[in-house]
């Protein structure tokens, strides 16, 4: 019985103790919003020919391996294509619709529902053209999804000051659940790596930078240096390992977050770089910097504990770097 | 009561990651260590069983909250690239144009293009042959020779779909370069009717 309690008053102090500065939520929509617009439009030319009920790929065969209860574009197109109205036209729409939905969401207006149709809309055509699918594409349903959850029309947003909205409920647990989230995140992805071999060995990192697809071309990056330092490719490929396996255990201790959190970011960075994946890389460091950047998350004290010692609430530590 | 359905929220969030993840790493690692073995692990095969008895329920949550994904990016190796080459013909058979995919206005539109021939790597790693997946794989090849055949009011386009492989430090170091090594070729015609 009295590990019982113990037990629920643990979950209590992790989950619940604590008021927090609302910023990292305010950050979060706001930088959400801004990269799912940005990234749609990095595609607006070609959207028609990827995503279009006849595309290069046509809708019956990227629909191949896809549910009957999910909404995807093509199914969108031909709703309304029983009303008279041409692909095109259903195109035109749903973009403009998109991009009005993240700036919405950006700015806080009629933020929840908005992040809802936005998230139904963002899955309709990466499920509709599954083909095309990358890891930024699962990472900003994700995203969309905690905008959704959290109370993110509640702070610093186009709500509070039509609505007037107030704040009301504990920020906490969303940003528990989202430091978990990321914690799990990077250690399934360091822990798959360690699992093969040849990200031990180096050739992980020499065979990404040299993919015919997957290098960047917008800079003049002559990986074949590699070659000639190959013990740099090997430290890499360490490198990687670590920072992501040991992710969980070291930003989670105050002294050592924030190097841990520079070398994550650092990292991404070079994903950008090397491999050309921007909008990913953006959201991996969109990620991290709601997760651990504004407050010291140790720093919990249960409220029976700070009334018992009339001391005041701990204030969120602002700003780390 | 509200404290209990934001806990339960949480467990139940993280509990679909962690599976999600779980089985993934397993069935990538034992994907990479026994190619093509059918016969699973029992660990792995209770995993299966746990998604596939909620496979409805988990698949529509996993998909409208993007949970339905592992993380092991380029893990446990950095898979092998697939490579089209697409020869353009005139009505003579002559070459005009080898094209790798088709043209595109954006960057990015040509990274999301590019992953579309990965799925060749399923039927590499399947190592036999399933006639509807072939099909599916041949009818993609079409569409996307079709496409670049329009440009070029061509009728005919030689395919060829090759495995990239790229020498590692030391085979460079010996003077080795890229293969590309034929794993399959066709032609299509009738591209413009």
């Amino acid at each position: 019985m009295k590990n019982i309690h113990k037990l629920k008053k643990s979950i209590d102090d992790f989950f619940f103790n604590i008021d927090l500065n609302p910023q990292f939520i305010v950050f979060f929509r706001i930088s959400v919003g801004l990269l799912v617009g940005l990234h749609f439009l990095s595609m607006w030319p070609d959207f028609q020919r990827l995503y279009g009920k006849y595309g290069i790929v046509p809708w019956d065969l990227q629909g191949f391996f896809i549910g009957d209860g999910i909404l995807t574009l093509p199914k969108i197109i031909n709703f309304f294509e029983g009303y008279g109205i041409e692909e095109p036209v259903t195109l035109l729409g749903f973009k403009t619709l998109y991009l009005l939905l993240a700036l919405f969401v950006a700015v806080g207006f009629l933020t929840r529902p908005s992040a809802i149709l936005l998230l139904v809309m963002q899955v309709s055509f990466i499920k509709g053209a599954w083909l095309y699918t990358y890891g930024v594409d699962v990472f900003t349903s994700m995203s969309l999804f905690y905008v959704i959850i959290f109370p993110s029309g509640r702070h610093n947003s186009v709500d509070k000051f039509l609505f007037k909205r107030k704040p009301g409920e504990t920020l906490m647990p969303f940003r528990r659940m989202f430091q978990l989230h990321v914690s799990i995140a990077y250690f399934f992805s360091g822990f798959a790596k360690s699992l093969g071999n040849n990200w031990w060995n180096g050739e992980a990192i020499w065979k990404a930078t040299h993919m015919p697809y997957t290098t960047n071309n917008d800079f003049s990056f002559n990986s074949m240096w590699f070659a000639n330092h190959s013990g740099l490719v090997v430290i890499m490929g360490w490198s990687i390992i670590i920072i992501e396996m040991l992710y969980p255990v070291f930003v989670w201790i105050p002294k050592i977050r924030k190097l841990w959190l520079s070398l994550t970011i650092m990292m991404h960075l070079g994903i950008a770089l090397v491999l050309g994946l921007y909008f990913f890389s953006a959201i991996m460091i969109i990620w991290n910097l709601t997760a651990f950047y504004f407050y010291a998350p140790v720093e919990i004290r249960s409220q029976e504990k700070i009334e018992t010692e009339k001391e005041p609430i701990p204030v969120p530590e602002v700003g780390m770097i | 009561m509200k404290k209990l359905f934001i806990l339960s929220l949480i467990a139940f969030q993280l509990f679909v990651i962690l599976i999600f993840n779980i089985h993934q790493t397993c069935d990538n690692t034992f994907n990479y260590y026994h190619p093509g073995v059918k016969e699973k692990p029992a660990a792995l095969k209770v995993l299966e069983k746990i998604l596939r008895s909620n496979s409805d329920f988990l698949w529509y949550y996993g998909t409208y909250t993007g949970t339905v994904t592992g993380y092991g990016f380029y893990a446990p190796s950095v898979a092998s690239q697939v490579v089209y080459t697409f020869y353009v013909k005139d009505v003579n058979g002559r070459t005009v144009a080898a094209r790798s995919i088709p043209e595109f206005e954006t960057q990015e539109a040509v990274n999301r293009f590019s992953l579309c021939s990965s799925i060749w790597l399923e039927k590499f790693n399947i190592k036999e042959s399933v006639p509807r997946f072939d099909k599916l794989l041949k009818a993609i090849t079409r569409q996307i020779a079709k496409d670049i055949a329009k440009n070029y009011a061509a009728n005919t386009v030689d395919t060829k779909v090759y495995l990239y492989q790229y020498p590692g430090i030391d085979e460079l170091k010996k003077g080795e370069t890229e293969k590309l090594i034929l794993a399959h070729q066709f032609t299509f015609d009738n591209l413009l009717h």
